[in-house]
């Protein structure tokens, strides 16, 4: 088990490494130049070579592969324009060419909003999808089944920036139930926090729920007719116990895999989410420093969502030995 | 005796799971060294329990899988380690026949194509024409050669199998390897099947390997047993000697295990009961595979594998085999 | 002596897109205390459709079971769902064919053993857990103290089926359902199931009723046979009467059909034509008249009525469900089926 976790850390270390081969490749293949946007309105062809030579635009791709990762590991030093020079000790992503700002500060900034959404969203999901999806297996042709799954199925065919759009103006403009959704800090404004991500948490928790509860469903019932269960009956054992230690606890791995994978992608940017109501977190930071075309924030934020989707991976996989006696004990 | 097949040290080891980063794979011993040889037109039984070995040693020698070591010798030519393609015109002769008639048969083809398919695959156009043959071979296994057009999921269970049988039989094989055949048939099903396929190696003169876990259907079809436990061959004879005078332990085992039908018999026979399960492959008993199990056993069993030697008309691979 | 069971007229049906299934049909017989009733029939004869029906497992599905189900006199069919569940697994337990399959995955040997212990029981879970390592000890587990926490894959294949045992005898049940039992496992193996088995039945005065395909184990375990075809009852007797002096056409095909280690192995087996029913599509009258090679000496009465279960002859315990007259049949039984037997 152990051999296996490092094995997995490794392949996640390498998994990474590529990641950002293949954004800092793409980026300097693009016909856009940074040091031309980085340089504002006052530009002169002198400036953009000083710039360039500033941010080491000027040597060749592996060099400057070479000294993001060293940064990483071990932090770098920038020669700063005309002032001294800038340490930027490690984890060192570099600094944005818009702000001048740390990309690492950027992202340290701008986590806790989107990491909000994520959880907040994701409890309320799990808890609305296992058991309308539990209910809908045990009632299983009823209109209570129909009713829940027709919703889940229209749910699940709606977007983001439709729901959470519809429900703004319901909720926040017509009724002022709501304020604008954003973000304060859940230690200080506890209250402010709750009902600022309302809306972001019920429009994700909406259309998630919609695709777990049929998950739940589609798994309850394959687990129903298994042979434990039939034995669980056979034992006399009480409806409740039936359903919930034994079906239930058979149909939970693809649920949790999944939700696993989600959970890692949200935590690594919300991106429409963020984009719809405005909020300052990873998606947000990520799709503006994508139309600015500022370079480090976009290396930073792809990387860093790729670290949590590699994080997620990890997780699950240790959580299916946990959930899974069999892969335990191989 | 002319032999068709002769197989020489067979042995077959399957990598297993890595417990460790640096550790080595477990090893699964599925077939270890066996040698046998099967006469032109004989039919033997290869019984025993599961994870002896059998069923592995049937795709072995019909090359489905590459052996680990050992020499299989098929008609004079070796086959141990042929690519597919030197395969091929080879398997016109020596066919298989599988456990599992709903598995083994390509669901969207109709019964003609499946039945022809030797046909295609050999690039060979039979006398007369291909459906002609198919319609003669359905016959043959006793299906209505009139439903060459239809599909496997129209028949029941035991016609299927018929059909696996017509498709083995379509380019005239000298051996057919039968996997267990009828353990996945209802009982009334599988008389009739076993009757069919000791019919077919009488009339055509075909070599048989008839794999099976059942003593009593072995016994029914097969002349000589070859008895297996654990991946190597304990004892082989044939048929009326292994039956009435088993000499390895473990047959004697093994047949007073079988369920009498006769309630007047049961008390009458002799009972020995094994204790425990069939250990695990990866992890053989060192010496004589069966002495975990055997009441026989002594300290010799432990360090020396017993030989496989003529005891009588046996072969029995025992160091203290019965009288 | 009284009968422990007694089922009286149970049929069982499903409605499918193709109607109503009949998968039992008017089923009676009766169990003694201690004793073994074994059910035999191939696929789709309707005994394990008859096993679930006992249990009152079908309670809460779509299938409509009618009839008597008289344990100790109460009615398994007419009693809620919620007193019958208080009876399974206590008064009535089952043990199924694939032990790998009817065991949860991922609970351990141990907590589902004393699961079953604790929900008939008012005990602690420490308690349930000692009477799981007492169970596993009983049923032949080696070190039961270290297995209790093992997982069923585990065990071996016999010793799944140890546990599965253990776990349905756990509180000491009146009646033992065994659904093809020993059918997954190899001959020595079954043979140690058998015995074991037989053994507990002793010890524990249980009842048990076996489904099996495998005259063999039947001989070797049951006091009475019932024969099922096509969802009914074609023969009712004792192992001697069934087995030795079978009545019924498809008795004497299925007793000349197996293979056996006695007798010519030269001589072809005598099989049985045709393939078993579906039950979608029975045929009329007798159910196995397409398969039978007497229909000649019946006449249109075999496809066009159901003959009836009668005594072989008056006060006779043997029942056979066959149109054939009794001398007709006595006859073909001693000319041509007993010299093959």
């Amino acid at each position: 088990m152990f051999s296996y976790l490092i094995r997995r850390v490794v392949s996640g270390v390498v998994v990474l490494g590529i990641v950002s081969a293949i954004v800092f490749g793409i980026f300097f293949i693009l016909p856009a130049d940074p040091a031309r946007l980085s340089c504002g309105k006052t530009c002169s062809e002198e400036l953009i070579v000083k710039i360039r030579h500033t941010l080491e635009l000027d040597q060749t791709l592996p060099v400057q592969y070479g000294r993001f990762i060293k940064g990483i590991f071990v932090g770098r030093t920038y020669l700063g324009g005309t002032e001294a020079e800038l340490n930027c000790s490690a984890p060192c992503l570099g600094y944005s060419f818009q702000t001048d700002q740390p990309v690492t500060a950027l992202l340290k900034d701008r986590l806790p909003a989107t990491a909000s959404i994520a959880f907040g969203a994701s409890i309320l999901w799990l808890l609305i999808g296992l058991s309308s999806g539990i209910v809908s297996a045990l009632r299983r042709g009823t209109w209570v089944d129909k009713m829940s799954q027709g919703v889940a199925l229209g749910a699940a065919s709606l977007q983001i920036y439709f729901v959470g759009l519809v429900l703004q103006f319901i909720f926040v403009n017509k009724l002022a139930w709501l304020p604008t959704p954003g973000y304060s800090s859940p230690f200080q404004y506890p209250l402010d926090w709750a009902k600022q991500m309302a809306l972001p948490w019920i429009t994700l928790a909406f259309l998630l729920s919609a695709i777990y509860s049929r998950l739940t469903r589609a798994g309850m019932i394959e687990i129903m007719g298994e042979d434990y269960v039939r034995t669980a009956r056979a034992k006399g054992l009480s409806n409740r116990t039936i359903n919930l230690k034994h079906t239930l606890r058979g149909a939970i791995t693809p649920i949790v895999t999944v939700f696993g994978l989600d959970l890692g992608g949200l935590l690594g940017g919300a991106v429409i989410t963020e984009y719809v109501f405005n909020i300052p977190g990873l998606g947000k930071l990520s799709t503006d420093a994508v139309s600015n075309l500022d370079l480090p924030v976009i290396i930073g934020t792809v990387m860093f969502s790729a670290f949590f989707i590699i994080i997620a991976n990890i997780l699950v996989d240790l959580l299916y030995a946990v959930l899974d006696p069999k892969v335990r004990i191989q | 005796m002319t032999s068709i097949l002769k197989v020489e040290g067979l042995t077959k080891h399957f990598p297993g799971n890595k417990h460790s980063l640096l550790g080595k794979r477990d090893v699964v011993q599925a077939v270890d060294g066996i040698s046998f040889e099967v006469a032109k037109g004989e039919a033997i039984g290869l019984v025993g329990e599961s994870g002896c070995g059998k069923s592995t040693t049937g795709r072995l020698i019909t090359r489905l899988l590459e052996p680990t070591s050992g020499k299989i010798e098929f008609n004079g030519i070796d086959i141990s380690h042929l690519s597919n393609s030197q395969m091929r015109p080879i398997r016109e002769d020596l066919q298989i026949i599988f456990q599992d008639p709903y598995a083994s048969l390509n669901p969207r083809h109709t019964v003609g194509t499946i039945v022809a398919s030797p046909f295609r695959i050999g690039g060979v156009t039979p006398e007369g024409g291909v459906k002609k043959r198919v319609q003669e071979l359905l016959e043959i296994v006793g299906l209505n050669p009139e439903h060459y057009n239809r599909y496997p999921h129209e028949f029941s269970g035991g016609q299927r199998q018929r059909i696996g049988i017509a498709r083995a039989l379509a380019l005239r094989p000298k051996l057919i390897v039968a996997d267990e055949p009828v353990s996945a048939l209802d009982v009334s099903i599988q008389a009739q099947v076993i009757n069919l396929l000791k019919d077919l190696q009488k009339q055509f003169d075909i070599a048989f390997i008839f794999i099976a876990h059942d003593l009593a259907v072995v016994r029914h079809f097969a002349q000589r047993v070859a008895v297996m436990y654990l991946g190597n061959i304990v004892e082989i004879a044939d048929r009326d000697t292994l039956y009435s005078n088993p000499k390895h332990p473990y047959t004697k085992a093994l047949l007073s295990a079988v369920p009498e039908v006769d309630p007047d018999a049961i008390g009458s026979r002799e009972r020995i009961r094994l204790t425990g399960d069939v250990p695990n492959p990866i992890n053989p008993p060192s010496g004589c595979r069966f002495r975990t199990r055997c009441w026989k056993a002594q300290d010799i069993c432990a360090t020396n594998p017993p030989e496989l030697l003529h005891i009588g008309s046996s072969q029995v691979a025992c160091h203290f085999p019965e009288q | 002596m009284s009968n422990f069971l007694e089922v009286k007229d149970l049929s069982v049906s499903f409605p499918t897109e193709d109607g109503l299934v009949k998968a039992v049909d008017n089923l009676s017989f009766s169990l003694e205390k201690g004793k073994t009733l074994g059910i035999v029939g191939e696929s789709g004869s309707g005994k394990s459709v008859t096993s679930l029906a006992i249990l009152g497992l079908h309670k809460g599905s779509t299938a409509e079971v009618t009839g008597e189900i008289l344990i100790n006199g109460q009615d398994i069919n007419s009693m809620p769902e919620n007193e019958v569940r208080l009876l399974r697994g206590n008064l009535m337990s089952m043990i199924f064919q694939d032990a790998l399959a009817a065991l949860h995955p991922y609970y351990t040997v141990g907590n589902q053993i004393a699961e079953a212990y604790l929900v008939h029981n008012k005990v602690s879970k420490k308690v349930a857990k000692e009477r799981a390592i007492e169970m596993l000890d009983r049923v032949g587990i080696p070190e039961p103290k270290k297995r209790v926490d093992d997982f069923p894959h585990q065990f071996s294949g016999g010793m799944r089926q140890r546990a599965m045992i253990a776990m349905a005898l756990s509180c000491n049940p009146s009646l033992l359902i065994a659904d093809e039992p020993t059918t997954a496992l190899d001959v020595t193996v079954q043979a140690q199931i058998i015995d074991l088995l037989r053994d507990l039945q002793k010890e524990f005065n249980t009842s048990i009723i076996l489904i099996t395909h495998d005259l063999g184990v039947v001989a070797e375990t049951a006091d009475d046979i019932l024969l099922m075809y096509a969802g009914k009852e074609i023969e009712y007797g004792t192992v001697r009467d069934v087995l030795q002096k079978p009545q019924h056409p498809y008795g004497w095909g299925l007793l000349t059909s197996i293979p056996r280690l006695t007798g010519d192995p030269n001589k072809n087996l005598l099989a049985i034509a045709g393939t078993p029913p579906s039950l979608i599509s029975v045929p009329s009258g007798c159910a196995f008249h397409p398969r039978c090679s007497y229909v000649t000496q019946v006449g249109s009465a075999c496809s066009s009525a159901i003959p009836e279960l009668l005594p072989i002859h008056s006060g006779a315990h043997h029942l056979v469900r066959c149109h054939l007259e009794s001398s007709v049949r006595e006859d073909i039984f001693r000319t041509q089926v007993e010299p093959s037997l």
